[in-house]
């Protein structure tokens, strides 16, 4: 009876870590909260932690940095730990930091700007793109999982899916999983989010 | 016109066979030749070490930062992988027996000459097994020479018995020469540079 008990209890585990889909008339219901929610964001600050798996290795590879955005769009993406390396997505450009070693990229390259689009488009409620992704939404836990696979052939090259994680009631993203085409994966998340702060132009100067 | 054709080409074969036939030179005095002994650098060759690297790379004036991801899978194998900042991958290799085998490269690099130039690079860059042809001497320094990929290479070892460069020659000139920085059997940093193309590489341990 004992062991029967045990295992009831694990079978409901198990059930509890599962995703389920959301159904059409919930997932529309998710995406007006976000979309509402997002909609009046002047802006975001939050430290964030990068975790790189890949399949050969035991440990993650981590790095640390923080991110702010703007409405106007302007992204500071920037490492700290280990090391010194910050990039600014505005007006079409990047604008890179290599530990004080300055350049400027016009809008070249291709991964960076889906990074930033991806990030700010999550943030602002308006990454749920029919055109670009096919999506699903999925519950799992107290969290909602958000699954963009991209429909464009360039892109596919770099991602396979993007993963965004939503806290219950949150309409910001937690986590943000980038799987790529050989199933290894980047994943980022978010802490210490604060909204609506101000964020002094000089973040996004360079 | 014929005639003329033939004894160009008869000229350039005995110029090569000459290049080809002359002995290779090393700067310092030989001290042992025939000799069987192997060589094994300390660098990327403890078996289940994740070793981690920020590195740079300029090529053909790009210039890219990332992660350098090395791993010693078994005495056979490694694996070597680059990574941008933001972690995607932009090559991942096997290398077991000799044989370096493309398990992911980023789609604009995937070009037949590039890869080849990879490949040739990331194994002699982390290779730590060398058979010993050759020991010269030179200012209480040890030069081996050794072959990888069908070339020369002759590694510089230090009064304290350190590896401390590795150049790939051909019998012309100088190839590819790496250095490492170390005080233990990890590397601190290594600088790469290509001498046949525009490629040079730094990697900075990883904290």
């Amino acid at each position: 009876m004992k062991y029967i008990t045990v295992l009831f209890i694990s079978f409901q585990f198990i059930a509890f870590s599962q995703e389920t889909e959301l159904s059409s008339s919930e997932a529309t219901k998710f995406r007006t909260m976000v979309e509402k929610g997002t909609k009046d964001l002047k802006s975001i600050k939050t430290d964030f932690v990068q975790n790189k798996h890949m399949e050969f290795l035991t440990n993650d590879i981590e790095s640390k940095g923080k991110m702010y955005l703007n409405a106007e769009g302007m992204l500071r993406w920037q490492y700290t730990e280990p090391n010194k390396y910050s990039i600014i997505f505005k007006n079409n450009k990047i604008y890179i930091d290599d530990n004080g070693k300055k350049s400027t990229v016009d809008g070249d390259q291709k991964m960076f700007q889906k990074i930033s689009k991806l990030i700010s488009g999550s943030v602002k409620g308006d990454l749920f793109d029919d055109d670009e992704f096919n999506i699903s939404y999925f519950k799992k836990d107290d969290n909602i999982l958000v699954k963009l696979t991209p429909k464009n052939k360039e892109m596919t090259k770099y991602i396979s899916q993007v993963v965004l994680t939503f806290p219950k009631n949150d309409s910001t993203v937690s986590q943000v999983k980038l799987i790529e085409p050989s199933g290894d994966y980047t994943l980022i998340t978010f802490i210490n989010k604060q909204l609506n702060v101000p964020i002094d132009k000089s973040v996004f100067s360079h | 016109m014929f005639q003329s054709t033939r004894a160009y080409l008869v000229i350039s074969l005995l110029l090569l066979s000459l290049f080809a036939c002359k002995s290779y030179q090393v700067d310092g005095d030989l001290v042992t030749k025939d000799v069987e002994q192997k060589l094994v650098l300390p660098y990327f060759n403890e078996t289940g070490f994740e070793y981690l690297y920020s590195g740079k790379i300029e090529a053909y004036g790009n210039s890219l930062s990332g992660i350098l991801v090395v791993k010693k899978i078994s005495d056979s194998q490694k694996r070597v992988a680059l990574l941008s900042d933001f972690g995607n991958t932009l090559m991942d290799f096997k290398i077991e027996n000799g044989e370096v085998e493309v398990n992911y490269i980023l789609d604009d690099l995937n070009k037949k000459i590039i890869v080849k130039k990879l490949k040739k690079y990331f194994e002699l860059l982390v290779n730590s097994n060398y058979q010993v042809e050759a020991i010269y001497k030179k200012d209480g320094n040890k030069i081996y020479t050794s072959e990888l990929q069908s070339k020369r290479v002759k590694l510089y070892e230090n009064a304290s018995s350190t590896i401390q460069q590795v150049k790939q020659v051909s019998r012309l000139k100088e190839k590819v020469k790496i250095e490492y920085y170390s005080t233990s059997d990890i590397a601190d940093s290594i600088h790469f540079k290509s001498n046949e193309i525009p490629f040079e590489m730094k990697f900075q341990l990883r904290e």
